[in-house]
């Protein structure tokens, strides 16, 4: 689902449109939102299932460079995420 | 009738004998509930027992006495009205109709006497007084069981003569683009009419007027394009006459050749018979052995067939430089030599994990097969993903957590034992018509409906079909909804605590129940949230837990959310505790989107994933894959689709590989996706039309279209059909070839003489496909997996005594509001979906005369929400989101709510997905 808005005729021209989402901050979201849903679940360790998680499907570059962003203090990210990242090995 | 079924090998015309025998009236026992008592009765001296319940007439059939019969057919209840099939029955009086006199026992019955045949004569001889005699001129000719059964009992001359009344003058209805309605040569038997109503449920046609004038109609005296009747072509396939034909059969003849394949359409996999004139297709016709359809056919199936000789369609392999240069075409030879240089120069100058391919689930399982086998080999990296990522991963994801499978349940068959359906962001009637009309049969019958969905679907409420309740819930609500239904189920203990003692985990059930139980997770506080009255919510969950076998039908609605995932498993989570699963009549099945989403993602599509969904870094699966290829593979996962798009546009990927898919037309935020597309230095794609995504291309690989294919679909109950070739590639190639000899050109080799050799591959390497192959689908019509040694015909019914996992697995699933929200700058919400005649992106549907009943796509949009904006029906608008927009005509309905409008995306010149954002499942994204 998408959130819209719909006028009378044509008039794309009045929409303003977002810039589009660089690559890290896809990473940023993504990260953020599987951190959402395991601290959600009370039963979980967030930060354990979070690295999991991030392990079992992220490409390695895409984690090493969640984790330099990390380091450069370049993103905002949920705490759960920056430790989960912490304990992830990432290839060399 | 026995057909010569033949097909194209790859060596030569093979031959595959097929029988297909009209029994006259449907079985005694349609389910597997158990086995009828069976009574014996004698047919024409030969004694035979049946089934408790059997007609005479199809007791006489199964002793191989076929007795007369026009309006009987073994799809239909019978009828007993054209009185051919009358017999006489020792110890009764007169002539009964064998179809609607059940045997009983010791019946002596006797299908053949001078008198019956006497009687059955003068039967003839009164339908004829009223049919033209044009046998010879009839496009039906040779295939007319009025013709059949006018030599059957022996009609010699017709004594009446046309001076009196008669119908002959009637004219045709040729407003269907399909076929014609001929009604001068109607006997009105009826079948027809009880096609619609029995095998598609529609309720389009009836008999309008009496005795002499009684005749057959769509809808109030309309023509058949304007009235209910969808196209399923039901009522084609029983006329026994000339009265409703397939335009193609009146233009060309009957066909002459008849090749047993599989639908390409949705996921439900329809068998159907591709009859053919040399290597032309007449008609495609369901076939009634086909495990997924039964007999049974939608419009698309159908009739949509003709994009496969369209003259878009290109045939010959062509190249560009640059995506502003215009194509050349080449030889396959140089169009291969020149995307391996272009492959292994990115490589060089970027790196392996530059280079990537995505899989088609449009295309088959051996097709998909290899393209992620020469992108783990030939590529050297685990950069695969399919287009099933957007649509089906979540239930891979979801199911396997709590069963430990990444697939629906049940057969689609196991919906006939079903008491109550829990329907869940899927319109069946549109999107998976076959298998809708088995569901309204059994809602027919008795069953009840729950639906959940945003928008009113026909479902809802249609002829003779009304869902128990409907919970009209706000987009993106699902958790929260499934978390409110499990709530009443837990907290009114409507658990069936043998099953949750038995079969599940005793301390994640606990988990789950206390955190269900929670009073945040009450209907009347999430009510806030999901908009349902809780009144509504409570009555769901007390129908679901207690009304006898429970299942789930759940779609895209459900998957393509930011809690796909989570909704997957809540839906899992209450069939556990209900105990609906591992039997008939109930389970979690998910209803896939396209022909092959089922089978892509058991092909090993996913970049973190082998086939049989193992993960890379298990180093056995690895070192057998590695053993069996000979080549060294990667332990990390790969890119997805999304990380691919991402990686572009930040300049680390390069060059992509897209095998059948128009990911520029059917991928969330279409400004994202091209700008991704074209940062690319190398876009290969192997399809059939310059879509969207080739005209940003590099290399165009013509495909193949599945009349040409040679393979395997596995549909969304798991079933394994074949689909053959009804004529040979009109691009020269196989699209396995092709891909073959691009990964042998890369310097990984492939070894196949053909596709039966990549699937013994597949069942080498794969556990549940084990016990697959082509010699034994040839065999058997189809198999479910898993198939191996365990199960040697497969597996209709899943989780039966226990659980892939073992114990079946409870989740909490907390609901998490996704971050996409109607604002003031955005109020209302969209949602996306397809409708009957159209499929997916278009490309097939909109080069075919389907363009009538969905020439473009709307905005279906709430009148009230209409009338503040100034919009009216018809008018056309501008639809925009933070990432895009574009314009429609609109359509005033109150199928949504207030709040959220709807659209579908089979038109590129709209396209919807321009507008679409990121925001996709959590766990699979």
């Amino acid at each position: 689902m998408t959130a819209v808005q719909v006028s009378p005729g044509h008039s794309a021209a009045t929409v303003e449109i977002d810039h589009p989402e660089h690559r890290l901050g896809a990473l940023v979201r993504m990260a953020n939102q599987i951190a959402r849903q395991m601290v959600a679940d009370p039963n979980v360790d967030s930060v354990a299932a979070t690295a999991t998680h991030i392990g079992k499907f992220w490409e390695a570059d895409m984690r090493s460079d969640l984790v330099a962003a990390i380091d450069a203090g370049t993103v905002t990210l949920d705490d759960v995420v920056v430790k989960s990242m912490a304990r992830l090995a990432v290839p060399a | 009738m026995t057909l010569s079924l033949s097909f194209f090998g790859d060596e030569a015309l093979q031959e595959l004998a097929v029988h297909e025998h009209d029994m006259g009236t449907p079985p005694a026992n349609r389910t597997r509930e158990g086995g009828l008592p069976t009574v014996p009765v004698t047919i024409d001296g030969r004694e035979v027992l049946v089934e408790e319940g059997t007609s005479v007439m199809r007791a006489a059939a199964i002793c191989g006495v076929d007795v007369p019969k026009l309006c009987a057919t073994d799809s239909l209840d019978p009828f007993g009205s054209c009185r051919l099939c009358i017999v006489e029955i020792d110890g009764r009086k007169g002539t009964p109709a064998s179809c609607t006199t059940p045997v009983a026992p010791g019946m002596q019955v006797t299908t053949q006497s001078p008198k019956l045949q006497r009687l059955r004569r003068g039967v003839m001889e009164l339908y004829i007084s009223d049919h033209p005699l044009d046998c010879l001129t009839c496009a039906a000719n040779g295939d007319c069981e009025l013709q059949d059964m006018a030599g059957a009992v022996g009609l010699r001359d017709v004594r009446y003569g046309y001076a009196g009344d008669n119908h002959l003058g009637m004219e045709k209805d040729t407003s269907n683009p399909y076929f014609t309605f001929d009604s001068s040569k109607c006997i009105v038997c009826s079948r027809c009419v009880r096609a619609c109503e029995q095998v598609q449920g529609t309720f389009a046609l009836t008999i309008e007027g009496r005795g002499f004038g009684s005749r057959v109609a769509a809808g109030f005296n309309g023509s058949f394009f304007d009235s209910e009747c969808v196209s399923c072509g039901a009522c084609v396939q029983a006329c026994p006459t000339a009265t409703l034909t397939e335009n193609t059969v009146i233009e060309m003849g009957q066909p002459r050749r008849t090749v047993l394949t599989t639908c390409a359409y949705c996921g439900v996999g329809c068998t159907f018979k591709a009859e053919l004139q040399g290597e032309t297709v007449v008609r495609m016709t369901p076939y009634k052995d086909g495990g997924a359809n039964e007999g049974h056919s939608c419009v698309k199936g159908r009739f949509a067939w003709g994009y496969a000789s369209h003259p878009d369609r290109v045939l010959e392999p062509m190249i560009r430089e640059k995506i502003t240069d215009p194509w050349t075409t080449v030889s396959w030879d140089e169009a291969i030599a020149y995307a391996a240089a272009k492959l292994k120069d990115i490589q060089v100058r970027h790196g392996q994990g530059a280079i990537g391919g995505i899989t088609s689930s449009r295309c088959t399982n051996e097709e998909v097969f290899v393209v992620q086998k020469m992108v783990r080999t030939a590529f050297g990296n685990n950069n695969v993903d399919t287009c099933a990522r957007v649509c089906h991963s979540p239930t891979g994801f979801g199911l396997s957590q709590a069963f430990g499978t990444s697939a629906g349940t049940q057969d689609f068959k196991s919906v006939e034992l079903a008491d109550v359906m829990l329907l869940i962001g899927a319109n069946p009637t549109d999107a998976h018509p076959v298998f809708a009309s088995r569901m309204k049969k059994r809602l027919r019958e008795g069953a009840q409906l729950i639906v959940v969905d945003p928008r009113r679907i026909d479902l809802v409420r249609t002829a003779h079909v009304q869902a128990s309740n409907f919970l009209q819930l706000r987009p993106g609500t699902n958790v929260a909804v499934i978390n409110a239904l499990a709530h009443v189920i837990v907290t009114e203990d409507l658990i069936d605590h043998r099953f949750v003692q038995e079969r599940c985990e005793p301390i994640e059930f606990s988990q789950w129940a206390a955190f269900v139980s929670q009073p945040e997770n009450s209907p009347e506080t999430l009510e806030q949230y999901t908009g349902v009255p809780a009144a509504e919510v409570r009555a769901a969950a007390r129908l679901y837990a207690t009304a006898g076998n429970g299942a789930i039908y759940y779609g895209l609605g459900v998957t393509e959310h930011s809690q796909g995932s989570t909704m997957v498993m809540g839906m899992a989570n209450l069939a556990l505790a209900t105990g609906n699963l591992g039997r008939d009549g109930v389970g979690v099945n998910p209803l896939r989107g396209q022909n092959n989403v089922q089978g892509s993602c058991d092909m090993g599509s996913f970049p973190h994933e082998f086939s049989g969904y193992r993960h890379v870094s298990d180093n056995t699966t690895r070192e057998t894959f590695e053993a069996f290829w000979g080549r060294p593979l990667q332990a990390e996962p790969g890119l997805r689709i999304p990380n691919m798009f991402d990686a572009a546009i930040d300049g680390n990927f390069k060059g992509l590989f897209v095998q059948g898919e128009d990911i520029a037309q059917s991928d969330p935020n279409t400004v994202h996706v091209m700008h991704a597309l074209q940062s690319l230095e190398l876009v290969i794609v192997q399809d059939l039309f310059i879509n969207e995504t080739a005209k940003v291309a590099h290399v165009f690989f013509p495909g193949t279209s599945f009349l040409e294919k040679d393979g395997t679909f596995t549909n969304a109950e798991r079933r394994i059909n074949r689909v053959r070739p009804a004529m040979r590639p009109r691009n020269g190639k196989q699209e396995w070839q092709v891909v073959a000899e691009l990964s042998a050109a890369l310097g990984a080799p492939m070894h196949y003489d053909n596709a039966a050799q990549i699937m013994d591959e597949i069942a080498a390497l794969t556990p549940t496909f084990a016990g697959v192959s082509f010699a034994k689908l040839d065999a058997l019509g189809s198999v479910q997996w898993p198939c191996n040694d365990e199960h040697p015909l497969g597996t209709p019914i899943m989780h039966e005594g226990t659980f892939v996992r073992g114990l079946g697995r409870f989740t909490p699933t907390p609901y998490v509001p996704t971050d996409e929200k109607s604002t003031r700058r955005f109020p209302l919400l969209l949602t996306t979906g397809r409708i009957l005649s159209q499929y997916n992106v278009g490309a097939q549907t909109r080069r075919t005369q389907n363009v009538r009943w969905h020439p473009e796509d709307v905005l279906e949009i709430h009148p009230h929400d209409a009338e503040e904006r100034g919009i009216h029906d018809g008018d056309e608008v501008t639809l925009a989101s933070r990432v895009g927009s574009t314009t429609l005509h609109a359509l005033l309905s109150d199928r949504m709510a207030q709040g959220v409008v709807f659209t579908t995306f089979h038109h590129p010149v709209s396209g919807a997905n321009v507008i679409t954002t990121e925001h996709s499942d959590w766990a699979t994204n």
